[in-house]
């Protein structure tokens, strides 16, 4: 174990903490030069201090955010807490990382597969940061505009992109592996189909929008595309209001973009003089940028709000007599409107390539509606769906759509912020459970060896958790280091030990909340900072336990929510696991624990701590 | 096809404007921000005990437009104005002051609970919500208290100019 040196910077946050009867009783070095090999940073904001800049030569540095882990109470117990922290950092810090092999350096050239605007935009996005594009188009020409294109931006963007991007006419995607860094493509054009290799791949063709006018019984002389209203041809009369109902997509698969979409034009409608616009939706879907605030603004300006499902609403002469049960009611509701309009589903031809190819089950999982994946993110990194497959219609949200995933994608790729998971292929057995529990498909399999892509990696650590040859983990989170910062917390915990292993995206920002706001934590509360729940396997848990843990809280985002997909339900089965061990050894399983919460909602977090703690 | 179900409320002959005549009550604005989540009928202490009350119903009705059903509510005047809602609404819409709003507009239009109009009829005969006779005054004579005096003019100039007539036979006398 190396010498640890305690950095403690000039903050009036951690003033009242005393840094040297820390440092005397963990037995660390305290800061005296820049020459530690290992060393331990206090303080919420250090990276901002000019002081410490030293401090990125040395080999393994581990920061502490004091204030947000220490909490309120008496000035011993706040000790008592900071020492805590401290001593798990220091073990972090002093513990060696795992030998092993990092991946190849990442390819930076991106592939745009689509044609119209979104593509274009993409496309001169990309490039003005610096990534040499190829734009595969199945068009003869740049400036063919899609169906809801204006021509002339079409032309303009055009007419920039030349010589900013190489293009490939009358060119398809056939297949599509890998991840951010290390995708490879198959491209079938008139001259053959060939294989490249691309750091990101972004895919727009252009869409259109689709009524299944049938499906719903709708008479499509009579019920309208919610782009054939003229909001300014509509007004009533007082006592003879104009009804309009409008339909945010009867598709219960619905997207918030199109119900942004039907918001937009329920707002403009209703602000006419005496038009009533009732919105029926199956759900309010409002993840998309706006989304929640215009979901208000409809509401105020009197839009009447009906939530119901699609096979509860009952459409009767083609769509001029609606019947609903209002759930919170419990009535029987009929409109006969005036005008009845209907958000179409986005449909843009599905690319090439089956789903297979990108080694998940369903073509839906890569762009799922979800809170994380906005700006034409999919749940594979480095793949992006822009315009009709991303949901967006209106130019202004896809060229926004564009800009935002060509500035996620440069983040990826560039070579500071790179996570490459580290894999010891000494120990590795080829098991392949890594590929399986990977959600960001890191990981491929080539020349007899787990290869992963170069700059995919979310450092989430499912595959850490659950590889039982302690072959691979992200730089920074092996079980031999989480392992030490354990020994060494909880060997400086004198009460009741507790280990709350707590996510990056909702635990952890939520402990610090309570914290900040001066909430007192047990004494011997060690905090395990992960970057996600699924990083928590069995293993940990029972090493917690071994090492001295009475009780083991694993706490993680809601079901649903996970920014890698499946790693809170992969700690919630680790933490049952777990408890059923227990159990079969004559302890209750109630010592280890598992709970979801959302960042903005402490108190679940606080109330499973005294829990425990009782 | 025919027109089924008779039965339904149908929102074409429900009063669209009624909402915005609530929200421009004072008090009553906040009322379209409603998304029925239910976090004040979950808080009401009330709704546990008057069977029917429910905050989110009043304001469902009231944004459906159903002007007579809300304003003849009797549970309009159950609410105790705790408080409770306003403190839990995620949306700011205020429901104690939205409920005096839709009380002002229902108490406008006549309709109002009987409690009420006995109310009324204290404080324009008395000048006070009890009756204070000669007997409580002799009492207070004993123990060497000022008089009581009842003041009931004001509050029959007040009630006047709100167009609250008192009944005539109970406020001779």
């Amino acid at each position: 174990m190396s010498r640890v040196t305690l950095f403690w910077p000039e903050d009036p946050a951690i003033k009242a903490l005393d840094p040297n009867a820390i440092a005397d009783s963990l037995g660390l070095d305290i800061f005296s030069g820049h020459a530690a090999a290992a060393a331990v940073v206090c303080g919420p904001d250090w990276p901002f201090k000019s002081e410490l800049n030293g401090l990125r030569h040395t080999p393994r540095v581990q920061t502490v955010d004091l204030p947000g882990l220490v909490g309120g109470g008496h000035a011993s117990h706040r000790h008592k807490r900071a020492r805590l922290a401290v001593a798990y950092a220091a073990g972090l810090a002093g513990q060696a990382a795992p030998p092993g092999e990092k991946g190849p350096a990442p390819a930076l050239n991106v592939l745009v597969a689509g044609w119209g605007l979104s593509a274009l935009a993409a496309a001169r996005e990309i490039s003005a940061l610096g990534h040499p594009v190829l734009l595969a188009t199945p068009q003869e020409s740049l400036d063919v505009p899609g169906p809801y294109d204006d021509p002339q931006a079409v032309s303009r963007l055009a007419g920039q992109l030349v010589g900013g991007a190489e293009t490939a006419w009358r060119t398809g995607l056939t297949d599509l592996r890998g991840a951010a860094g290390g995708f490879t493509a198959r491209l079938k054009g008139p001259g053959g189909v060939w294989p490249e290799r691309f750091g990101a791949v972004v895919l727009a063709p252009a869409g259109a929008l689709r009524h299944d006018w049938q499906e719903w019984h709708l008479d499509p002389a009579w019920a309208l595309p919610l782009e054939g209203l003229d909001p300014g041809s509509m007004r009533g009369e007082p006592g003879k209001w104009r009804q309009v109902a409008l339909m945010a997509g009867l598709d219960p698969a619905g997207t918030s973009q199109g119900f942004d979409r039907a918001l937009r034009a329920a707002l403009a409608l209703q602000k006419r003089p005496y038009v009533q616009v009732t919105l029926f939706f199956y759900e309010a879907l409002v993840a998309c940028e706006g989304g929640e605030r215009r979901y208000r603004q409809a509401r105020e300006a009197g839009v009447l709000m009906v939530r119901v499902p699609a096979t509860g609403l009952s459409i009767s002469s083609g769509g001029r007599l609606l019947s609903w049960v209002d759930p919170l009611l419990g009535e029987e509701l009929e409109l006969a409107p005036d005008f009845l309009a209907v958000e179409g589903t986005l449909f843009a031809p599905p690319p090439g390539f089956t789903e297979k190819a990108l080694f998940w089950p369903s073509w839906s999982r890569l762009a799922p509606e979800h809170v994380r994946f906005t700006g034409g993110k999919s749940t594979r990194p480095g793949l992006y769906f822009l315009g009709a497959l991303g949901g967006a219609l209106d130019p202004k949200d896809r060229q926004a759509q564009a800009a935002a995933a060509a500035a996620d994608l440069h983040h990826l790729l560039n070579e500071d912020n790179r996570v490459v998971p580290v894999i010891n292929h000494g120990s590795c057995a080829q098991c392949l459970t890594c590929l399986r529990a990977c959600p960001h498909g890191v990981l491929g399999f080539a020349g007899h060896r787990i290869i992963p892509a170069p700059a995919a990696c979310t450092a989430c650590g499912q595959c850490a958790a659950l590889c039982p040859a302690h072959a691979i983990a992200p730089p920074g989170w092996s079980n031999a280091e989480i392992t030490a910062g354990l020994a060494r917390g909880l060997s400086a915990a004198e009460e009741l030990k507790m280990v709350v292993f707590a996510c990056s995206q909702s635990a952890l920002p939520a402990f610090k909340r309570l914290s900040l706001e001066g909430h007192t934590w047990p004494a011997g509360l060690l905090l395990v900072p992960v970057i996600c729940a699924g990083r928590v396997g069995q293993e940990l848990i029972m090493k917690a336990l071994s090492l001295g843990a009475r009780r083991v809280l694993v706490a993680g985002c809601h079901p649903g929510n996970c920014g890698s997909l499946t790693g809170n339900l992969q700690a919630g089965r680790a933490v049952e696991k777990t408890g059923g061990l227990l159990k079969k050894i004559g302890l209750s399983s109630a010592l280890v624990r598992f709970i979801s919460l959302a960042a903005n909602q402490p108190q679940p977090l606080a109330r499973a701590v005294e829990e425990l703690d009782g | 096809m025919a027109e089924k179900n008779p039965k339904g409320v149908r929102l074409n002959d429900c009063d669209p404007a009624f909402k915005f005549q609530v929200a421009a009550e004072p008090g009553g604005e906040g009322i379209t921000a409603c998304f029925a989540c239910a976090a004040c009928s979950a808080r009401c202490p009330l709704a546990e005990h008057a069977a029917g009350f429910d905050p989110r119903r009043l304001i469902r009705l009231t944004l459906l437009g159903r002007r007579q059903e809300v304003l003849s509510a009797p549970e309009l005047w159950i609410c105790a104005s705790c408080y409770a809602c306003q403190e839990t609404c995620p949306q700011q819409v205020r429901f104690t002051e939205v409920v005096t709003a839709i009380r002002n507009l229902a108490a406008r239009q006549g309709q109002r609970p009987p409690s009420a109009e006995a109310i009324l009829r204290l404080l324009a005969r008395h000048g006070r919500l009890l009756e204070v006779d000669e007997f409580a005054n002799d009492r207070r004579r004993e123990m060497g208290l000022p008089l009581v005096k009842e003041h009931s003019e004001p509050f029959r100039q007040i009630l006047g100019i709100t167009g609250d007539e008192l009944d005539p036979k109970s406020a001779e006398k």
